[in-house]
């Protein structure tokens, strides 16, 4: 598991510890969770005559995604132009790294090469998450999270200081029974009803339904049954249901999308849970993160009175 | 200013170093999920370190410890590999109390001589379904659609029941899916696996999930065995983290249930089945999973029997209920949906 997180790290490190008389100082690794890459960083000091070694040093990798070098001394700043980028025959991207381009003045740089995971799952190796799985404290709308690093001491040893960034928990937020509650009978009917007769195939069926159109197109609704049904949906939209909970303590809330049961038929419409997604960061100073995920169910049961009412 | 701040600083300085802990257990819990607990310090040692817990809930895993000893639900934690944190996870388990306190007591000897003593407790729940057949006959009137005699059904514990209602085996009548909605499935779903092929080309860290989700998706989740129901909730969080760990795979994920919804529904469909679902939801507290099956009914009396099978959030295993023989009458054949017959109270 460590050898695909942190296999190009290990790489870089290796590259630098064969260069003589240059000495590794610190490390830094930063997992940026829903980018899927990493940061890793190294510092190193330099010997003045490291910018007369002529061959560039090569760093290569498929999952690296950038390489940047800083001068750390005597005032920090990016050194752009002692990375270049170059495509080799065979279209392997290859970063050089070269030395005669660091400036004259500086004993201490550092490396960063970001890179991408293919398999983000393999974080679990790293974490311990849980969440509840039903909805707790008196009013029954609190989830509670947790994030705690598994094996704090393996990373510091190997990677040095260490960042987990967003690290996310999924959340399940039942959100069925408040439509349930909240939309009154009659306007189910009058939906049902409605498209009952806009469905209907058969001339003769059609003509029957005539009176029962009418009966309808009386009914303040008429014409608007559809909205209705669009409105409720929106309010499911991440951009709508955000404001419906509310995050607390170590996490974050990040986004959301509607959910589905494995074994459900397809129901897109309305769901009868929303996924919500937060997220918090543990570093070695603080490897452990808790969280509460708060439902604001009467603002929501608010929202869907609003929209029935002002169809109804 | 600098006179008026500097005392504030010197407290923020000073409070800073003073030694602190703090201790994490969730308040409460379903039966059957993981646990998890954390104790955190700062600015002192902890010498020893000592959690005491009570069932149902069960030890599952230590992180952060160097050596420990764990004896008759006693965890003494002799050695941390760094300092400042003893993380922990238990495993709870179905009990027959439908709600139970589990305490946990911490114990920690601070380098400073301080001791840390706090109790803290868990409240493990979960549902339970209470089923009261009245009368054994029930009779429908298919014209107006009113039915005399349902069976009443409710959730006497606290958090989801999730089950579904099919015939016992050896029932004279059984239950029928509606073929346009099987057909509606079964074309969704078609579609859904191509654009969920084509993400996992796209997303090499989507295709570990998209090759069991084939598996999966053909299970039923009442008839998981001990051992798949742990696969199962391994899966399930595997979806959500390879979901939660890329912004675009997530766009695409939820464009990819999008399109092959808008490829089969007609809008008067999926109004229909709006209906549908709607209506099925029959408690706040209790997720029927086969809202569009009927009971066919043929002849002016149809006898009956039916099987409960039934789970909670965690897929943990509760037993099947067969209720006792009843009779449905009905003047001419017809459908009926299944949950009307249930007075969901």
């Amino acid at each position: 598991m460590l050898k695909t997180l942190f296999g190009v790290a290990e790489y870089l490190y290796k590259i630098w510890e064969k260069i003589p008389k240059t000495k590794i100082l610190n490390q830094e690794t930063t997992i940026n969770v829903p980018e899927s890459v990493v940061d890793y960083t190294l510092m190193v000091d330099i010997p003045s005559d490291f910018r007369s070694i002529r061959k560039p040093i090569e760093i290569s990798a498929p999952s690296i995604i950038r390489v940047s070098a800083s001068s750390l001394y005597p005032f920090p700043r990016t050194v752009r132009e002692a990375i270049m980028k170059g495509v080799r025959e065979d279209g392997r991207i290859v970063y050089a790294l070269f030395p005669k381009l660091l400036p004259q003045e500086s004993d201490l740089i550092s490396i960063t090469v970001s890179y991408r995971i293919d398999d983000i799952s393999l974080l679990d190796d790293l974490v311990d998450r849980q969440k509840a799985h039903e909805a707790s404290g008196i009013e029954r709308n609190e989830y509670w999270m947790s994030a705690q690093l598994k094996h704090p001491k393996v990373l510091v040893d190997s990677f040095g200081r260490f960042d987990l960034r967003d690290v996310d928990v999924t959340v399940n937020v039942g959100v069925h029974s408040e439509l349930k509650a909240t939309i009154p009978q009659p306007i189910i009917w009058r939906i049902k009803e409605f498209f009952a007769i806009m469905s209907q195939t058969d001339p003769r069926q059609q003509f029957k339904a005539i009176p029962r159109l009418r009966r309808l197109a009386k009914s303040k609704t008429a014409g608007r049954e559809f909205k209705v049904l669009t409105d409720l949906e929106a309010l499911f939209m991440p951009g709508t249901f955000s404001k419906y909970v509310e995050i607390l303590k170590d996490f974050r809330y990040s986004s959301c999308y509607k959910g589905k049961e494995f074994f459900e038929l397809p129901i897109q419409i309305i769901p009868k849970k929303m996924n919500v997604i937060s997220r918090a960061d543990l570093t070695l100073r603080k490897p452990a993160a808790e969280g509460t995920l708060v439902y604001k169910n009467n603002m929501f049961i608010e929202a869907i009175r609003e929209i029935v009412t002002k169809s109804g | 200013m600098l006179a008026i701040s500097k005392p504030v600083e010197q407290l923020k300085l000073k409070d800073l170093a003073k030694a602190r802990s703090f201790i994490y257990l969730p308040e409460e819990g379903l039966q059957g999920e993981n646990i998890p607990s954390h104790i955190l310090w700062e600015n002192v040692k902890a010498e020893n370190i000592q959690i005491a817990f009570r069932p149902p809930l069960k030890f599952k895993e230590i992180f952060n410890v160097e050596s420990y000893d764990i004896q008759d639900n006693n965890i003494i934690v002799k050695k941390v590999e760094l300092e400042g944190y003893v993380g922990l996870s238990f495993e709870s388990s179905k009990i027959t109390d439908l709600e139970k306190f589990a305490s946990v007591k911490y114990l920690m000897r601070l380098s400073n001589g301080e001791v840390v003593k706090e109790e803290k407790k868990i409240r493990l729940f979960r549902p339970q379904l209470h089923v009261n057949v009245k009368t054994k006959e029930i009779a429908i009137d298919p014209k107006t659609g009113f039915i005399k005699g349902r069976m009443g059904i409710k959730n006497i514990g606290r958090g989801t029941l999730i089950m579904n209602i099919s015939g016992a085996e050896g029932s004279p009548t059984q239950l029928e899916t509606p073929p346009e909605h099987l057909e509606f499935a079964e074309k969704f779903n078609s579609d859904l696996f191509e654009e969920m092929s084509k993400l996992s080309e796209e997303f090499p860290n989507f295709q570990s999930v998209y090759n069991e989700m084939f598996e999966w998706e053909k299970k039923n989740p009442l008839e998981l065995s001990e051992e798949e129901r742990d696969e199962f909730l391994e899966y399930v969080n595997r979806v959500a983290n390879v979901l939660a760990g890329d912004k675009d795979l997530l766009l695409r994920f939820i464009e990819a249930y999008a399109k092959a919804l808008a490829r089969n529904a007609e809008l008067i469909e999926a109004v229909g089945k709006f209906i549908r679902v709607y209506e099925s939801f029959v408690s706040k507290d209790i997720l029927l999973i086969n809202p569009f099956d009927e009971v066919v009914l043929t002849e002016e009396k149809n006898e009956m029997m039916l099987k409960i099978k039934q789970t909670d959030r965690v897929y943990d295993k509760y037993d099947d209920i067969t209720l006792p023989k009843i009779e449905l009458v009905s003047p001419k054949p017809a459908r009926v949906p299944i949950y009307k017959l249930f007075d969901w109270g």
